[in-house]
């Protein structure tokens, strides 16, 4: 794979434009990013990507993110737009450990409610705890479901 | 389907089936997935560009690849049922004279293939192992193209055998393997070897006219006597069938380099 992501189809312009309309949701809650912002985080998505080992072929993850987590209790102007970086991050890890059971959405909404509220903002708890018991069942569950269909085959 | 601009080419097209795979549910998909997509992709217009039948001429002055792609998967489709149907007409009447890799093979394996194949999103997986061998083997191919060709051998297998009486096959069978019904082995290379050998058998000229050929270890004259006895036995038997023929033809090269080295009783009866 070479060092674009060679699915995506958005320049990097319309990906900062697109990015850059979103403050006029998150303005009303104190949020906002700079151009500069803007860039290092689609910049930082492309090198999570690439380190999770996984190909983007729609934008608006990133969106979808903050749209998710701009009302939250535990987000401040000072670290929007790091927390937003770290959020990506748990996000791309938490596809593959799901072995891509969970639609974005899905993982996006759980991320939110369990950050807002058992891990009370917490990302590392979010990360470590949470997302991997929840993870876990998921697994369990499509594991379950495998050996279901095998067997009414047989 | 070699070079990056090629593969540039494709990269909206493989976009639009990983959209299509995740049902506009994700965003991203593993590398594992998508090299996977683009198998699916390049398969699917190589399968367009053969000549056979309609086919989408590469030379092109714009190509679009999503039409090119839409043309190849279309002309999968239709290969698909074109083997199902080809199957549907002779498994009925298929006899598998007690050989149970045969049986489970074309009886379980093959309509296992139509279940499960996939020809949007993995048209390039053959889904089956294909354990009962065939006359010629299917190298090189896979998916649809393995599977078209391999349902066409049995077929032609089976057109073949079942000329003869069902217990005369079995007969053939038992000799050359007591326990022929548990063997992996083709059953109409053991059965055309054996008529030959009859053919050759009562017609003396014919046998002492092998032995002088065998006797100067000439491969070439081996194969071509070997070609002209079968070419005759399917002329009288077989209704001049040439692509039975055709098909039979591919055991003269291997049957030839036996008979040079083993001799006529042990290769032929």
């Amino acid at each position: 794979m070479d060092e674009k992501n060679w699915l995506s189809l958005l320049s990097e312009k319309d990906q900062v434009n697109a990015l850059m309309k979103t403050n006029q949701v998150t303005n009303r809650f104190g949020l906002a990013l700079s151009e500069e912002e803007t860039r290092l985080l689609i910049g930082q998505k492309q090198d999570v990507l690439r380190q999770h080992q996984r190909v983007e072929f729609g934008g608006g993850v990133l969106e979808k993110l903050i749209f998710a987590f701009c009302d939250s209790n535990y987000i401040r102007q000072d670290d929007y737009a790091g927390t937003l970086g770290r959020l990506l991050e748990i996000f791309y890890l938490y596809k593959n450990e799901s072995l891509d059971e969970l639609t974005d959405d899905e993982l996006i909404d759980y991320m939110r409610q369990a950050f807002e509220g058992e891990c009370y903002g917490s990302l590392e708890y979010l990360e470590e705890t949470c997302l991997e018991d929840f993870v876990r069942k998921i697994r369990r569950r499509s594991a379950h479901l495998s050996w279901r269909e095998n067997e009414d085959g047989k | 389907m070699e070079n990056n601009d090629s593969m540039e080419e494709l990269l909206p097209v493989v976009a639009w089936l990983a959209q299509k795979y995740t049902g506009g549910e994700s965003s991203s998909v593993t590398y594992e997935r998508a090299r996977y997509l683009m198998e699916a992709v390049i398969y699917c217009i190589e399968e367009g560009r053969k000549e056979n039948g309609d086919f989408y001429p590469v030379c092109q002055e714009k190509p679009d690849a999503k039409k090119e792609y839409e043309f190849g998967y279309e002309k999968v489709r239709k290969k698909v049922e074109q083997t199902r149907l080809f199957y549907n007409d002779f498994i009925d009447d298929f006899n598998d004279y007690g050989n149970e890799n045969y049986r489970d093979t074309v009886r379980k394996g093959i309509p296992g293939f139509f279940r499960y194949y996939d020809p949007r999103f993995a048209p390039q997986e053959t889904l089956i192992t294909m354990d009962y061998p065939t006359i010629k083997p299917i190298n090189g191919l896979s998916g649809i193209d393995a599977i078209f060709d391999y349902v066409n051998y049995i077929g032609l297998e089976q057109k073949f055998l079942q000329k003869f009486p069902e217990e005369y096959v079995v007969d053939v069978l038992t000799a050359y393997h007591r326990c022929y019904q548990k063997v992996f082995f083709n059953l109409c290379r053991v059965v055309l070897r054996h008529i030959l050998g009859r053919m050759i058998l009562e017609h003396p000229k014919l046998e002492t006219g092998l032995q002088s050929i065998l006797k100067e270890q000439n491969r070439e004259k081996a194969e071509e006597f070997l070609k002209g006895l079968l070419h005759q036995l399917i002329w009288q038997q077989y209704k001049k069938d040439r692509e039975l023929e055709t098909y039979l033809f591919y055991e003269i090269p291997d049957l030839a380099y036996e008979l040079l080295q083993f001799g006529i009783e042990k290769v032929l009866l």
